[in-house]
């Protein structure tokens, strides 16, 4: 009961409190691919303790002992005295329910997200097949089309596709930072990483931490591949890219307030470059770690605690005590 | 059917470029390719354009003439509104290299881009 109730709280402070904390922090722009990291650990972590807290309810926790034969009596007398007491059944049956429903619900969403994905991507390449031209000596499918855009098709017929307008308006130096980006999507896999943070927000769309995370990953994403390209072709050459592509464009009609992400990511680049050190990289790696782990340690430690305890009679001797663990 | 594809979009590119429905003798002349594909193969590969929507055709005489549903630039245009679709829903779909900046926003930016160059550059 206990174990249960340390689970429900630490998914509940991970999914209200640690959006507020993250969301503000502004090291994520200077290491994006920890950030990344960071917002994946808080999301998986979250869900698996709503879905072990459930199971704790409904799995009452045993001390472990050697004997396989004494376990399993001790799991059937828990069982038995936890079911036989009207509340016990119930908070057994709300636990079940709580993590049959977390679980089923991110498991459904994740495959339909991927259907739906699978089926998108498919429908767009067979017309970018048919009306793109390919350029085999850039890697890249081109479309007549005026305004400069780049995109790409992830999965494993990728495709980058390019159009006419921004090949006139790029210079081969940001051709190549525009490839290089792209190229950085795919080797990163960050179509993967943005479908599984769509699938949280959408399953749960109630839960601050999910909604953060997936608009926070997805400037992320953006920020880490900018940096791939600037390292390859400079950061004024990428900032130059970025404008060019992006002030071709009109504006969709419904932005959000504040600054574009656009406009930040050209910021960042113009600005001088502070990437985290490696120190505080490591720190925000263990950091992430002790997120993921904490909640296997809760259900973990008592039952490691327990197998250290000793369950023989009294005046067994020590030797044998040492060859039955 | 890989070789099909190719077919199809060299098929499809006639088409386009003629602007009127054309036989698919005349498609097979338009094809331009060495070697000459079989005309049954172009007949096939067509009448399977034409149930997959991208062509439609009409009787003549006692032939059929086909002409393109869409232009290619109708065809474009869908491709570009998907990727650049203003819900959130299609990102994980699509990966675009850049959304649209509001109308001020990227003067600012030129402006600071080519100060942050000149400092660069030594004089």
């Amino acid at each position: 009961m206990i174990v249960a109730a340390v689970l429900f709280a630490y998914a509940v402070l991970l999914g209200t409190l640690a959006p507020r904390l993250l969301g503000r922090a502004r090291w994520t722009e200077r290491a994006p691919r920890l950030g990344i990291v960071a917002w994946q650990a808080l999301g998986v972590s979250a869900l698996a303790s709503a879905v072990m807290a459930g199971l704790a309810l409904t799995v009452p926790t045993v001390r472990v002992s050697a004997d396989l034969a004494q376990l399993l009596q001790a799991c059937v007398m828990a069982l038995t005295a936890q079911y036989a007491s009207p509340g016990g059944a119930a908070a057994g049956a709300a636990g079940a329910v709580l993590a049959l429903a977390v679980l089923g619900r991110a498991a459904w969403c994740a495959g339909a997200a991927v259907l739906r994905i699978r089926r998108e991507r498919q429908e767009h390449r067979e017309v970018l097949d048919m009306v793109g031209r390919a350029d085999p000596v850039r890697g890249v499918v081109v479309l007549d089309h005026d305004e400069p855009a780049a995109y790409c098709l992830p999965g494993r017929h990728r495709r980058t596709v390019i159009t006419t307008g921004a090949l006139r308006t790029l210079d081969d130096d940001r051709l190549d930072a525009v490839l290089a980006h792209e190229r950085a999507h795919q080797a990163e896999r960050h179509d993967a990483v943005l479908a599984w943070a769509q699938t949280l927000a959408r399953a749960f769309p109630r839960v601050p931490l999910f909604r953060t995370a997936e608009t926070e990953i997805a400037r992320l994403v953006e920020m880490r591949a900018d940096d791939v390209a600037a390292a390859r072709s400079g950061r004024l050459t990428t900032a130059a890219a970025l404008l060019v592509v992006a002030g071709g464009r009109a504006p969709a009609a419904a932005m959000a307030a504040g600054g574009s992400t656009a406009a930040r990511r050209v910021h960042r680049l113009i600005e001088p470059h502070q990437p985290l050190g490696r120190v505080r990289i490591a720190a925000g790696s263990l950091a992430a770690a002790v997120v993921l782990a904490l909640p296997l340690l809760v259900v973990g430690g008592p039952a490691a605690v327990a197998t250290q305890l000793n369950y023989c009679p009294d005046g067994t001797p020590a030797a044998q005590v040492t060859t039955m663990r | 059917m890989p070789q099909f594809g190719e077919l199809e979009a060299a098929i499809m590119d006639a088409v386009w470029q003629a602007g009127k429905p054309l036989r698919v003798r005349e498609i097979l002349d338009r094809l331009g390719r060495d070697p000459e594909p079989a005309y049954n193969t172009v007949h096939t590969v067509t009448e399977i354009l034409f149930r997959k929507g991208w062509l439609a055709k009409e009787k003549d005489g006692r032939a059929y003439r086909y002409n393109a549903t869409k232009s290619r630039e109708e065809y474009v245009a869908g491709l570009m509104g998907e990727a650049f679709a203003a819900a959130g829903d299609r990102s994980a779909t699509l990966a675009r290299f850049v959304e649209a900046m509001r109308p001020g926003e990227a003067e600012e930016l030129h402006r600071l881009l080519g100060e942050a160059v000149q400092r660069e550059t030594p004089q």
